[in-house]
């Protein structure tokens, strides 16, 4: 792969963040239009500088040359994986037609609402980020997987491509090409299993949830939608795309970390002053996110931040004596960290929390979220969440802690392992081994003293 | 492109051994080859992959991109990873039998481990993977799973859901193999739960089949549940004689009894599977219905009496006919469910001590021709099941082969997912029409006309020559791949075949079949374009008086598709094939089972020697088949239950053992003869049909002299000329296809019969009107054979008995709109020789103005009202008012 020279003046990895200025101070692009009344209606989005990426790539570029761009750009997925765009858009090419593009709009993990914001604010950005896509893959026919329970977003997904077809920016002919685009958006029935490309596409075609074995890949012929050669991206790394047709590759590549640029949208839960939807530069320090002023405004009553999932639940914790993580892809995978960014829900726990229940209701999540086709998976998340609710019952032991974390290693696959075909058992094992390691002390409280440390904290308060 | 292409084998490392396979092999699959057991659950080799269980996992190293350090190995699952060159597989490294213990572990949490109540007990794969890789004790201190047991998923089939391991074999056996998605899981991750779709009992054939796929025990058998360990057991291998497919079986017994059949595999024949009459209907070697011991009617009563005396009586009383009419006055009807020990002892007898040509083993048959290809120099069966996978398009004329042939069918449905298509032709719409291409809904009895369409049809616009015509048109055309432009190959020269057609069009042919033209045309053009057509028939329409002008049809048909060996008719009974070969065909001058029947009834046969034919119930004249016992002076029958013809009109009754109580051999349909060995020891005075034929010879003075069933064989491998190529009495236990015409069954061409004009047009002969012309009061009724019909093989067995359909008269929805009935009303079928009473269907499978039933359901048969003269007769239907109750319940279901 032709890699482009890194920008000017980089921020070596791991240096302290912000100490070079930007040459341009960041723009929010993705969330530019929060706020405003009517920001959804075609109209609105055509004043703000709309559908000029798609007329500009599928007029005056090749397929090729807009694929070169997002990769020049260096896009990586922001559905949690990180895989870069620009390579997943080029193997599907290269395998033979019909191709799909599939938007994972499942957003279902407990915080993460950033696709949700982004839809209902600027739909139309999404559906030119997706005629662009069909256009350097070469695709007829795209499908919008989104979340069942979002029926808001349905509705104004729909609406959006109904304005954009009676526009002529869908159907045949797009803009004044021979290109030719159809859009259906479609609703899950509330597994959180979906949001895994396999699992969304088995669903797509009216199967069971469930994650299929892979090779073949969804890019490949038979692993995708329908046995064919598919695009799988999320909503955000689509609407990423018109602005780096519109603006160039360098644009975004120079914004953030160098190895994961771009502009992001966190998602900020849990104990904050200011709860929401931030946009930033990829690689935002994870403290400047709590506790900056334009962010979330830091922790009420002044308490101590406990933990951090930052890649919403199922992502292994931080504790809050590990603050200083750039938020990108690879650095929070990297050690000490090992967890996850996902697709950027941050959750912050004070120091009122009690690990040991937070855990069990993260569990019951993913119990019940589990599929069951992979049985260290079904049983796994069961067993962890029986042997918690007893220990949040005052009847635990000793051994217990091995238990869990051994339970929990038997699930985790990561890094090398394919212990189940998709991640929800590390989603489920990756908070379970980083709470006892970091946090054991809520454990062997619960315990060894049959009671909530947070109840004795309540009592004395 | 000079692009080399890439090598079609791959060399790895398993264990320390290389290996090499061709590519795409999965790693479990290339260890097994070199011996080296993986354990699986969910993985099947006949199943699709879900690498669900995750007990398979190795450590698998991957070798590294050139010039990049090698990674370490990760535990990826041997079922569904496909080798690589330089793949290091490490079956039992660390990493993955740590891993193998936590998935036991994880099993067996909520599994009740009630192995020692559990039917699987003993050769449970859980079990076995429990005790090889499990841990040693477990740490599972909370409250099991508890979900439905003992729940029936069918009159057949229990399921126990906590001992359900999730592996999804039975929910995808049923969906890709019979391609009936009767069952699913339901609910999800860890209250999974196996459910019928909508809690509708399982109606497939096929579903037996899962118990057997089922790695642990929470499938198991409503037949054998509690009735035997696994070590309790005896063992016999055999052949199932519930069709001619004959599938390969083990009988299970137990104290002398059958408790259970399992499938032998067999890839040849019936790969792994049994359909479920083959499964559950063997019980019936232990049936306490049998008949004991000889009798013989005195005063017009049977009585029971000593073999000497049954022997010597029924000497007497056929040497008598013998002596005053001559052997000419005794038919012999028998031998299509026998094995071939038995049908080469009876066409002996009949021949040498009888001295009768009136011979024949197929009831209700018109003709004397009981192979009607053979005059073409063809086989009735002219290729091996296996070729079904390879075709590509599948005609089916006259047959339900769901019905008639099952496991068969499996293989048909397997061609059809390899890309064959399949063309039905048949009235009424049959299960395999659901994965139907082209589907010719033709008049009943029109099936001549369909074949006149369909040869008048490449006539029009003939099939291209040679292989090469298939391959000229690329599969499906890569975008940015041009195929390189190849001249069209020549059109076939037809010429001949528009001589031998005569005047016929397709016009005309659509005209008097009632398929439009156009589906003619395309399902000709199907055919033409086809590599490896094939063409089955059923068995119904050999036997049928115009079965030599469908014989000459289907032959011109099959020339012309450049494939002569690609017609094949279906027989009809177990062994049928292997009673042709034994010589229980008629003679010179002898008369077909059908005339038999009608001329003893008409007083000229004297007496009837039935073995193993129960006529009244399956001569297709209940009435003339009454007058035919009742005007013969002698009646022989050998018998395995006391049947209506034995109670009407048998002089003496000889008992006969079943098949799971004799050695021999069988003929499947594709020609195959295969051995079985008995399963059970005889406790009745019941005997061998071979050994009651060579007592009787003797007695009548000219002794056959046999003692054994091997004698036989050997007698028959020697003198039967198709057998000659096992004249040595070696029969592998695959079974060998044997041909009587056109050489080795191996052999693409062939040379022909004698009397064969090899790969020439043959003129079609004009066959007899057969169904009533069209404008009739009434419906035509068409009668055929469900699998779970004859219910005696099936009597001992309620639960089996609950899965065979109440008698019933299946109409279209417009007739019985017409009529005034509605589904599941008591409808009385008339005709002018009475009625029968059975429980009306309504649907849209059958075509308007006809009617179908099955003939072997239900008492009594619903040969009582036809009649010999019209093999299509014209039916009344009227509503019978049954108890109060009921009608309202039947309203109530409207």
């Amino acid at each position: 792969m032709a890699q482009t020279p890194p920008p000017a003046s980089p921020a070596p990895d791991g240096a302290p963040q912000g100490a070079p200025p930007p040459a341009v101070p960041f723009e929010r692009v993705l969330t530019a239009a929060m706020g405003q009344p009517g920001s959804h209606e075609l109209d609105h989005y055509l004043r703000r500088g709309g559908y000029v990426g798609a007329h500009k790539a599928l007029t005056s570029m090749t397929p090729e040359e807009v694929i070169k761009v997002v990769t020049d750009s260096k896009l990586r997925g922001r559905g949690g994986a990180g895989f870069p765009a620009g390579i997943k858009w080029s193997g599907t090419r290269g395998n033979p037609a019909p191709r799909y593009l599939v938007v994972n709009a499942d957003e279902s993990e407990p915080g993460t609402y950033g696709n949700r914001y982004a839809m209902d604010t600027d739909p139309h950005m999404l559906l030119e980020g997706m005629i662009i896509c069909s256009f350097a893959v070469g695709i007829n026919l795209a499908y919008i997987y989104i979340r069942g329970e979002n029926l808001h977003g349905y509705e104004t997904l729909e609406l959006a491509v109904r304005q954009a077809r009676e526009r002529g920016y869908l159907g045949r002919g797009l803009f004044g090409t021979d290109f030719n685009l159809e859009i259906y958006v479609h609703r899950g029935a509330g597994a959180y299993v979906c949001g895994e490309e396999t699992a969304l596409m088995e669903s797509l075609e009216g199967k069971r949830a469930q994650p299929r074995t892979r090779p073949p890949h969804p890019f490949q012929v038979g692993g995708g939608l329908f046995g064919r050669p598919t695009v799988v991206n999320n909503v955000e790394t689509l609407m990423c795309v018109p602005h780096i047709i519109v603006r160039g590759a360098e644009w975004f590549a120079a914004i953030g970390s160098p190895n994961c640029p771009g502009p992001k949208v966190y998602c900020v839960s849990g104990n904050v002053n200011r709860p929401g939807i931030y946009e930033a530069p990829m690689g935002l320090l994870l403290s400047e996110l709590i506790f900056g002023d334009e962010y979330a405004q830091g922790v009420p009553g002044g308490r101590a931040v406990k933990a951090v999932s930052p890649g919403a639940l199922a992502s292994p914790l931080i504790s809050g004596g590990e603050l200083e993580v750039k938020l990108d892809v690879d650095a929070v995978r990297a050690p000490p960290y090992r967890t996850q960014l996902g697709a950027g829900g941050i959750i912050v726990y004070d120091d009122s929390v009690c690990m040991v229940e937070l855990l069990l209701r993260a569990e019951q999540f993913f119990a019940h979220e589990s599929c069951g086709k992979c049985v260290p998976c079904r049983e796994g998340t069961h067993w962890m969440v029986d042997v918690l609710r007893r220990i949040t019952a005052g009847r635990g032991r000793e051994k217990d802690l091995d238990l869990l974390n051994n339970v929990a290693g038997n699930m985790s696959g990561l890094p090398f392992h394919q212990r189940t075909l998709c991640a929800l058992a590390d989603f489920a094992a990756g908070p379970m081994m980083s709470a006892i390691g970091k946090f054991r002390e809520d454990f062997d409280y619960h315990i060894r003293e049959q009671a909530c440390p947070q109840q004795r904290q309540l009592a004395h308060a | 492109m000079a692009a080399t292409a890439p090598p079609t084998t791959v060399t790895l490392t398993i264990d320390g051994q290389e290996v090499t396979v061709p590519r795409g092999t999965l790693v479990i699959e290339a260890a097994r080859q070199i011996g080296i057991e993986i354990p699986v659950f969910c993985y099947h080799p006949k199943l699709s992959l879900v690498g669900a269980c995750r007990m398979c996992s190795c450590e698998i190293q991957m070798p590294p991109p050139p010039g990049q350090q090698p990674r370490p190995p990760g535990i990826l699952t041997a079922c569904t990873t496909q080798v690589a060159p330089g793949m290091v597989v490490n079956t039992l490294g660390p990493q993955s039998t740590k891993h193998r213990e936590a998935v036991i572990e994880f099993l067996l949490i909520n599994h009740p481990l009630d192995c020692p109540v559990c039917d699987a007990g003993g050769e449970c794969p859980l079990q076995d993977n429990s005790h090889a890789w499990g841990p040693k004790e477990s740490r599972f201190e909370e409250h099991k799973r508890l979900a439905r047991k003992g729940a029936p998923l069918s009159p057949l089939v229990v399921l126990d859901q906590e001992r359900c391991i999730v592996c999804y074999r039975c929910t995808r056996f049923m969906a890709e193999v019979p391609g009936q998605a009767e069952l699913d899981f339901f609910s999800r991750g860890f209250s999974s739960q196996l459910r019928t779709i909508d809690d509708q009992p399982m109606k497939s054939h096929f579903q037996g089949n899962i118990i057997d796929l089922c790695p642990c025990g929470a499938l198991t058998s409503e037949t054998y549940r509690f009735k035997a360990r696994p070590h309790d057991l005896d063992h016999a291998d055999s052949v199932c004689a519930q069709c001619p497919v004959g599938c390969n079986m083990i009988i299970d017994s137990r104290s002398n009894e059958v408790v259970r059949v399992r499938p032998r595999q067999n890839e040849a024949v019936n790969e792994i599977w049994l359909c479920d009459k083959g499964r559950f209907g063997q019980y019936y070697f232990s049936s306490k219905e049998r008949i004991a011991q000889p009798h013989v009617r005195q005063d017009d009563q049977l009585r029971p009496a000593s073999w000497s005396e049954a022997i010597g009586s029924a000497a007497v009383a056929l040497q008598g006919v013998k002596g005053r009419y001559g052997g000419q006055a005794i038919g012999v009807i028998g031998g299509r469910n026998l094995t071939n020990e038995d049908c080469y002892a009876l066409a002996r007898f009949a021949s040498e001590v009888l001295e009768t040509p009136n011979v024949d083993h197929r009831t209700g048959a018109r003709h004397t021709a009981a192979n009607p290809l053979a005059e073409h120099g063809l086989d009735a069966f002219n290729s091996p099941f296996v070729d079904a996978e390879g075709a590509g398009a599948i005609m089916l004329l006259g047959t339900d082969v769901y019905e008639e042939m099952p496991v068969f069918w499996l293989r048909i449905r397997k061609g059809v997912k390899n890309g064959a298509k399949l063309i039905i032709a048949n009235p009424r719409a049959t299960e395999a029409d659901r994965v139907a291409f082209h589907r010719l809904r033709h008049r009943p009895g029109a099936e001549l006309a369909v074949l006149r369409g369909l040869l008048a049809a490449l006539v029009e616009s003939p099939p291209l020559e040679g292989p090469a015509a298939v391959e000229a048109s690329p599969p499906a055309a890569l975008e940015g791949t041009q195929p390189a432009q190849a001249p069209p190959p020549p059109t076939r020269d037809l010429s001949g075949l528009r001589d031998a057609l005569g005047d016929a069009s397709v016009e005309g042919a659509a005209e008097a079949c009632g398929v439009t033209a156009e589906t003619l045309r395309a399902a000709a053009a199907t055919l033409a374009g086809a590599r490896n057509p094939l063409i089955y028939v059923g068995a119904r329409l050999a036997i049928r008086a115009d079965a030599p002008g469908l014989a000459a049809a289907l032959v011109n048909l099959a020339t012309a598709l450049g494939q002569r060996r690609a017609v094949s008719f279906f027989p009809e009974g177990a062994n049928a094939r292997g009673a042709a070969l034994a010589g229980l065909v008629p003679g010179e001058g002898g008369l077909p089972a059908g005339e038999i029947i009608a001329q003893a009834a008409a007083g000229k046969i004297k007496a009837l020697y039935l073995v193993g034919e129960n006529v009244l119930a399956t001569h297709p004249d209940a009435e003339q088949a009454r007058q035919a016992l009742a005007n013969a002076e002698v009646v022989v029958v050998h018998e395995l239950f006391p049947t209506e013809t034995a109670a009407l009109g048998a002089t003496v009754v000889f008992p006969a053992t079943s098949l799971g109580e004799k050695d021999g051999t069988l003929t499947n349909a594709e020609g195959r003869i295969q051995t079985v060995h008995y399963a059970l020891r005889t406790e009745s005075s019941a005997r061998p049909d071979w050994r009651i034929l060579s007592d009787l010879s003797g007695e009548m003075g000219a002794s056959l002299g046999y003692a054994a069933a091997v004698e036989i064989t050997r007698d028959l491998l020697a003198d039967v000329p198709a057998y000659a190529p096992l004249a040595d009495g070696a029969i592998p236990a695959e079974g060998v296809i044997v041909r009587q015409h056109g050489g080795e069954a191996s052999d693409g061409t062939g040379t022909g019969g004698p009397n064969a004009s090899w790969g020439a047009y043959v003129p079609i002969p004009e066959g007899p009107a057969l169904a009533p012309p069209p404008g009739q009061e009434g419906l035509t009724l068409v009668t055929y054979g469900e699998l779970l019909g004859d219910e005696s093989t099936l009597q001992d067995v309620p639960e089996v008995l609950e899965m065979v359909p109440e008698p019933y008269v299946e109409v279209n929805r417009q007739d019985a709109a017409r009529l005034g009935l509605t589904e599941g009303r008591l409808v009385r079928l008339r005709t002018a020789r009475g009625g029968v009473e059975r429980r009306l269907r309504v649907n849209g499978r059958c075509p308007v103005g006809v009617c179908y039933t099955p003939d072997n359901l239900g008492r009594p048969r619903v040969n009582m009202i036809l009649d010999w003269a019209q093999p299509f007769p014209t039916v009344t239907l009227e509503p019978v008012r049954e108890g109060v109750a009921a009608e309202a319940l039947a309203e109530a279901g409207d």
